[in-house]
């Protein structure tokens, strides 16, 4: 039997068990004696009902390092991050423009007119997240850890999925189309458009990324005339994988299709692909994740109430993001 | 019924370019962008090429790419195109945008293609940037929540355009009977001295 809040401080540990758990895989016997100390206390729980901490501690624990500080490769691509206190603020300030203005003036006396550097405070977008759900007392007497388990995976995905969400739906709400960052493709994408779309991002800047749907990136591919520009290597790993690694030079990262969120959208709009030419902002985690337990005895579940997932974002170069519709 | 061989001037009036495929050329048509004073750009596309464009997408259906103006009726009769309420073309948007009315506001809420609003969207967030024109707050409701309505996948709208009523004002202006002047000509003529006065007074009143 292992001590649970020792394997606990050990970050992550607790959530690649649950992540085992969960999809099946072969457990090591330190994992199944997790599993165990797991099993011993839902059960606990679930027969006594008792109005203990422990699983909204356990959550913290182990879901918050996930949803806070985890690599997201997109997000942390997109933006400068940072954390924040709960009740601190934060000023985001755009790309400072320069508008200093040299002028021809009249030799060794004088003024010219003064010019001035553009300090712009850019608008902060403020989302707080929150989960209210239910545990039933009998999923945890009946299936213990794994009810556990299945908990940690799907509240992490839930809160990190809408993160992703909300943010690229600000990001497509910034740009229209079609405008000189918004290009147009009619019916499908052609090999123009492919190029004009990374060009912009090329000139841009000089760490570019393009991202899209996995049905959309697929696409490019198919593009009518592309494979003559396909090398043999290239050929090699498309028959390994469906889409293409990069395009002129631009990686592309795709989001699969079959992430949904509860709605039944996709995390990325359907037809549009985004493209970053480098850092687009700055981000801040606000607080601390925060997982309120109440134990029901009259209707033998337990109140979970996931919240303070909050974070600060603001978008402080624009010129850096284009998209690419399928009209 | 239209040659497969003729030429068409195509014209793109927006602010980007518009691409797409040709079955001759495997980089497929480039609309430019329109010029720096808004003269549309103009490219010249085979009939084939129109009717394959049309099939795979709606840039013109939804008048985003438009013809010559006296070709136009002909080619959207061969193209089976039925300007509906997703058929706004930049002028019509730029009207609904700058005089706008309640049944303009109602052609906004009739979309049912996310392009067609994003487009209106983007002549929306051009004219305001211009800050030439005073563009009413209701226009950038409408068409914001509209777009939420559309991403969120539902096509008949919620939206309620409520006219505000207003009360008519009835201003009644007193005018006092110039009495004095009309006694004294009565006393002068000593003739229809009381009917004279009821007759000022009521012609004066306005409503």
């Amino acid at each position: 039997m292992v001590e649970l809040s020792q394997v606990m401080k050990d970050k992550g540990r607790m959530f690649d068990w649950s992540d085992k758990v969960i999809k099946n895989l072969e457990l090591s016997e330190e994992d199944k004696s997790i599993s165990q100390a797991v099993d011993a206390w839902a059960k606990h729980i679930g027969t006594t009902g008792v109005a203990s901490t422990e699983l909204s501690q356990y959550l913290v624990k182990v879901v918050e390092p996930e949803v806070y500080n985890a690599p997201s490769e997109l997000l942390d691509y997109m933006f400068e991050m940072d954390t924040i206190g709960e009740f601190d603020d934060v000023g985001i300030i755009t790309n400072p423009v320069n508008r200093l203005n040299a002028q021809e003036s009249a030799a060794r006396t004088g003024n010219v007119d003064k010019s001035y550097i553009d300090f712009t405070r850019a608008t902060k977008e403020n989302v707080h997240l929150q989960i209210d759900t239910e545990l039933k007392m009998s999923d945890l007497r009946q299936n213990g850890f794994k009810t556990i388990a299945t908990l940690t995976q799907m509240s992490t995905e839930a809160l990190n999925n809408k993160k992703f969400y909300s943010v690229f739906n600000k990001v497509d709400s910034l740009i229209t189309s079609p405008s000189t960052q918004g290009f147009e493709a009619s019916g499908s994408l052609t090999v123009t458009a492919m190029d004009d779309f990374s060009g912009y991002l090329l000139d841009n800047g000089v760490n570019p990324l393009i991202v899209g749907l996995s049905t959309d990136l697929r696409g490019i591919k198919n593009i009518s005339g592309y494979d003559k520009f396909l090398s043999d290597n290239m050929k090699d790993a498309l028959n390994m994988s469906a889409v293409l690694k990069m395009y002129d030079g631009v990686p592309l990262a795709q989001v699969s299709a079959g992430k949904k969120l509860p709605d039944g959208s996709h995390l990325i709009t359907q037809k549009k692909l985004f493209g970053f030419a480098d850092k687009i902002g700055q981000m801040y985690m606000r607080g601390g994740l925060r997982v309120l337990q109440t134990p029901d005895n009259n209707r033998e579940v337990i109140d979970l109430k996931f919240t303070g997932f909050e974070f600060v974002y603001g978008i402080t170069k624009l010129e850096k993001i284009a998209k690419l519709t399928i009209v | 019924m239209i040659d497969k061989n003729t030429v068409f001037n195509v014209y793109n009036e927006y602010d980007g370019n518009i691409y797409a495929p040709s079955a001759y050329n495997d980089l497929g048509y480039k609309f430019e962008r329109s010029n720096e004073i808004g003269e549309p750009s103009i490219t010249p596309v085979v009939f084939s090429d129109v009717q394959l464009i049309n099939n795979k997408s709606a840039i013109f259906r939804n008048g985003t790419l438009r013809f010559d103006a006296d070709l136009e009726d002909e080619i959207y009769k061969e193209l089976r195109i039925m300007p509906d309420k997703n058929y706004l073309t930049k002028d019509e948007i730029e009207d609904i945008i700058l005089n706008t009315d309640t049944d303009k506001l109602e052609k906004l809420i009739a979309i049912t293609s996310m392009n067609t609003i994003e487009k209106v969207r983007s002549i929306l967030i051009k004219l305001d940037n211009t800050n030439e024109y005073d563009i009413p707050k209701r226009v950038f409701d409408v068409v914001n929540a509209r777009i939420y309505e559309l991403a969120k996948g539902s096509v008949r709208s919620e939206i309620k355009l409520i006219v505000k009523k207003t009360i008519e004002t009835k201003v009644e202006v007193k005018v006092e009977p110039k009495v004095k002047e009309v006694k004294t000509k009565s006393v002068e003529t000593e003739a229809e001295p009381e009917t004279v006065v009821e007759k000022k007074t009521t012609s004066k009143k306005t409503k």
